[in-house]
């Protein structure tokens, strides 16, 4: 965990930096002068997490001693099976969120639903079929009949 | 005496009249519904159904709206609880006790606790509007960019300690990364786009309803099907479906405490259901006697969250009523509606047409009636949601949850920003970061940002007014306090 | 095409033959369908409204009455749909992005609409919209009863007394307020304190609880106020004077000041130029019909606004008109960066 700790507190302190440079450049409105500044809080928050994320960092390098080898955080993912699990939906939804507006909603979302079950599931695709067909129908009916959102 | 018994004629009224208890109801269980999925929020909600309804005679549609908003604040509660996923930012300190109470078996008593609480809370709203209505009304206009200022730092004091419990620097840090990221876009004083790198879809800014289904969904999601078959599916949905009136009476205080600091907030225009969810259960944790388990399935944690978003409904619709003022998002869209149905709500309602407020109090009645009895006979159905199957239950959620965040502005750029926070928020999950923080931040920021530099602007950086005016002073004792007794506690642990 | 029709019914209502009989019937029902297909434009699906501005505003308001009237012309379900963020530009886009066949139309103010290519938020001008414009809000200075301020002349006398700390709420940098203002300080040649809110409600509000002591939003945002007593109106900055109902007569600026120019915000609908004709023409005679409806009378009169019917060649001469105005009064503040040369919006003399 402090190793990650670790990196979080280098990417945190790196970002709010990024922030603090950002807001710094930002131009001072003549009408409402430095207290309308638009960097003002960002510049206010980004020091605070700053000043976390170098503690963060602080505390990770000080217990780095005691425990040298440290990986609970790849621990967490146990075995090759969670990492799979893992990668394969974050495949799935990436694709999704890719495809939306490129396919037609409905068949997209069905496809989605009945590929992303049976990938898991692994039997009775009969079944499968049909409750995607279903919860897709439902859906799309709900969201733009009774709702009256305009799908993607 | 005449006020209560033009109360009780208006709800009978409502009760027997066969057309509006019919449309009523249907406006009640589509608001749980809408609460229930994550995205569509009770804002979106009447903004829908006052399009549905603009035909309709006028008590008729404001009875259905007030129907569909607390129907909708109470349906989050349900998907909190469920799977992890508030179904509308009110509803984000539900999920913190709620759902490990479903895992562990719970889900039964979860679901029937929050009913109970949210219809009390409801009713210490139609108390509230009905007693207090004139008199808390006033409050509204007292609140200026200083107390707004102040209110969004005491908001910031209470966020990293929250949900940390285990290590409150990575809660702080949490918090602190959603007020900057809050930050994105255009700004209220100048209209100056902030860190939008020239992209008009960034000069918008993060909306907070991608970040809560970012955070919350996406997470759950991923970790879900990453224990696919790992995790047991829970079989056993049976257990009480009523919850122990030793419970309700041992919670006495805790109820009366978030249903008055809800209504409080709900009176404070801009300031919402979700605001008072999370203020009630960070003063429940630190009343409570066994704070250890808050976090862990606390049905004291559950009562308070819910109440609090609850009675907050009517806190919001008393300066609608006296002022024509919303006290939070959903409010102003009920308010449009009742402008566009002719209706004058303000100042002049308790000269023009003063049992107006008696029958919007009956209204806010009914509809609780309504949502505790739907919330009730629900609950064996929603139960069934914990035992399908993740495979075919997730990709489901997934879909609701793209569906829900698109609803709201209409936008792709929305999903997007969904995913990539749903990413960042699946390793704030792993390392322990609470999401909670973030969501608040999300909330906090354009309010602290905006007010606490139009402050300054007003004075022209002269600060006495943030220590000299009255609820000020209320406020930065208030805040005072809360640190200092953080500081304390620490040194004791 | 008719004196072509016209000839064939006659020449075959000539013969008794059942064939041409026949034919007959179906030219002459040729004959009606004809204008129909050439004029008559029939929605097959929801038309969809996008407005820019959150649920609940003067914009959204003024649509969502707009649209239950024009849904009994058009015979389909108007949906209103709310697209916030970046002053109203993210929504326009939308609207602008999705296709220019007659199912998504914008709902916004003409200050608005105008002004987004100067702030560099958004390439299309005003020219490449067909707007409808229903509803007039003139701008009305409100300030608190118990406020010193007794007319305009005290309020001018004052600015000049301390320059920039006579604090203005508006609902922002560029919002109709705002414009209003700025047209207030250059014509008297005076400074004040800009205080921008998050829309023109919480900036009323604001006046309202004493923040701020001078308000210049829209007659809407302060019919409720003015009604109650807890503002009081010192001139209205249109052209005309206005009644309010239930508050009385505010005077024009035009009362003391000749030669004011007016400032005030048209709302309306709009859809990009290159939309089938047909939708056209349908849209504009159910927003004729929609806009003298006694719904959209009964709004205007409730909320202190002035109702109107402006559209075709009218509306764009209104929009040159506002465009010029409106685009380089920002640009010589120094608020928009581009200059509106670049869209060959003339300067007005």
């Amino acid at each position: 965990m402090n190793k990650a700790d670790f990196i979080t507190g280098v990417i945190l302190c790196i970002l709010s930096t990024l922030f603090i440079i950002g807001a710094l450049r930002m131009p001072i409105d003549p009408a409402f002068g430095i207290y309308g500044h638009p960097g003002l809080s960002p510049i206010f928050f980004a020091s605070i997490l700053f000043i976390f994320s170098f503690y963060l960092i602080l505390r990770s390098k000080i217990s780095l001693k005691d425990i040298k080898k440290d990986l609970t955080f790849w621990k967490r993912l146990r075995g090759r099976n969670d990492l799979k699990n893992l990668l394969i939906t974050l495949f799935f939804i990436i694709i999704y969120i890719f495809l939306l507006r490129k396919l037609p909603f409905f068949i997209l979302t069905f496809f989605f639903i009945f590929i992303f079950s049976y990938t898991f599931y692994k039997k009775r695709p009969l079944l499968l079929f049909i409750i995607s067909l279903l919860s897709t129908l439902v859906i799309v009916t709900i969201f733009s009949k009774i709702f009256l959102i305009p799908m993607p | 005496m005449g006020n209560i018994s033009y109360l009780l004629e208006s709800f009978i009224k409502f009760i027997t009249n066969p057309i509006i208890l019919f449309n009523s109801t249907w406006a009640t269980l589509l608001g749980i519904i809408i609460g229930a999925l994550p995205g569509l929020t009770a804002t979106m909600g009447i903004a829908l159904l006052t399009g549905l309804t603009f035909g309709f005679p006028s008590d008729l549609a404001i009875v259905m709206l007030i129907c569909m908003y607390v129907g909708a604040i109470y349906g989050g509660s349900r998907s909190a609880i469920l799977i992890n996923i508030p179904g509308t930012p009110a509803n984000a300190a539900t999920t913190l006790d709620g759902y490990p109470l479903a895992r562990s078996g719970e889900g039964a008593i979860a679901l029937s606790t929050a009913t109970f609480a949210s219809a009390i809370g409801s009713f210490i709203g139609v108390l509230s509007i009905f007693i207090f209505a004139p008199l808390l009304g006033q409050i509204a206009l007292k609140f200026g960019s200083w107390e707004f200022a102040w209110l969004a730092i005491f908001g910031i004091t209470i966020c990293g300690a929250l949900t940390a419990p285990k290590d409150p620097l990575k809660g702080w840090i949490a918090g602190f990364l959603g007020l900057l990221l809050s930050q994105i876009g255009m700004e209220t004083i100048g209209s100056y786009p902030r860190y939008s790198l020239g992209l008009l879809e960034l000069k918008g800014g993060i909306a907070l309803i991608p970040a809560l289904v970012g955070v919350y969904g996406i997470p759950e999601i991923l970790i879900s099907m990453r224990d696919y078959g790992r995790r047991e599916i829970v079989v056993n949905i049976k257990g009480k479906a009523l919850p122990s009136l030793r419970l309700i009476t041992k919670n006495f205080v805790n109820i009366i405490r978030s249903g008055i600091i809800s209504v409080i907030i709900g009176v404070i225009p801009g300031v919402g259901e979700d605001v008072a969810a999370w203020v009630s259960y960070d003063f429940a944790k630190r009343a409570s006697k066994e704070p250890e388990k808050f976090g862990k399935g606390s049905l004291e944690g559950l009562i308070a969250a819910e109440t609090g978003n609850n009675a907050c409904v009517g806190g919001a619709i008393i300066p609608v009523l006296t002022l024509a003022i919303p006290g939070s998002a959903p409010a102003a869209v009920l308010l449009a509606a009742m402008w566009l149905h002719g209706l004058r709500p303000g100042p002049l309602l308790a000269i023009e047409n003063p049992k107006f407020i008696y029958e919007a109090a009956a209204m806010m009645l009914f509809a609780t009636l309504l949502m505790t009895l739907f919330g009730l006979s629900l609950i064996k159905l929603f139960l069934r949601v914990l035992t399908i199957d993740p495979a075919i239950l997730t990709p489901i959620i997934f879909i609701l949850c793209v569906l829900g965040v698109f609803a709201i502005n209409v936008r792709l750029f929305d999903i997007y920003i969904m995913l990539f926070l749903g990413i960042i928020g699946y390793f704030m999950r792993i390392m322990e970061y609470p999401a909670a923080p973030f969501v608040l931040g999300f909330i906090l920021g354009p309010m602290a940002d905006e007010n606490i530099r139009r402050a300054l602007l007003l004075t022209q950086g002269n600060i006495s007014p943030f220590f000299t005016r009255p609820i000020c002073i209320v406020l930065f004792l208030l805040t005072l306090a809360i640190a200092l007794y953080r500081l304390t506690e620490r040194r004791k642990g | 095409m008719y004196i072509i029709l016209y000839k064939y019914i006659v020449y075959f209502s000539k013969g008794d033959d059942p064939m041409k009989k026949i034919f007959r019937l179906f030219l002459i029902f040729l004959l009606f369908l004809i204008p129909l297909l050439a004029a008559e434009w029939k929605p097959i699906k929801p038309i969809t409204i996008i407005v820019p501005w959150s649920a609940g505003g003067s914009t959204d308001l003024t649509t969502r009455t707009l649209a239950s009237e024009m849904e009994k012309y058009l015979g389909q379900k108007i949906v209103v749909v709310n697209t916030p963020g970046a002053a109203g530009s993210i929504g326009m886009k939308n609207a602008w992005d999705a296709p220019h066949d007659g199912y998504t139309w914008a709902a916004n103010a003409v200050v608005d609409v105008v002004k987004y290519p100067v702030l560099g938020y958004f390439e299309v001008t005003h020219r490449d919209w067909i707007t409808f414009w229903v509803i007039y809000a003139p701008n009305v200075i409100c300030v608190r009863p118990d406020s010193k301020y007794k007319s305009v002349k005290d309020l001018v006398e004052e600015m000049k007394k301390r320059p920039g700390e006579v604090t203005v709420a508006t609902a922002g940098v560029g919002s109709a307020g705002h414009l209003a203002i700025e047209l207030f300080s250059i014509y008297f040649n005076v400074k004040y304190r800009h205080v921008p809110y998050a829309g023109g409600y919480p900036a009323v509000i604001a006046t309202v609880g004493g923040e701020t002591e001078v308000v210049t939003q829209l007659s809407m945002e302060v019919a409720e106020m003015l009604r109650a007593g807890k503002l009081r109106a010192l001139a209205t900055l249109s052209g005309r004077s206005f009644t309010i109902s239930g508050y009385g007569r505010i005077p024009t600026i035009r009362t003391w000041y000749k030669d004011y120019p007016e400032t005030g915000a048209y709302f309306g609908i709009m859809f990009p130029k290159d939309v089938p004709p047909e939708v056209v023409s349908t849209v504009t005679k159910a927003f004729v019909k929609a806009a003298y409806s006694d719904t959209v009378k009964k709004y205007a009169e409730q909320n202190g606004l002035i109702q109107v019917c402006i559209y075709g060649k009218k509306a764009e001469e209104l929009n040159e008109e506002i465009a010029s105005r409106v685009c380089w009064l920002l640009y010589d503040q120094g608020i928009a960066k581009i200059s509106p040369e670049k869209f060959n919006i003339p300067r007005k003399k």
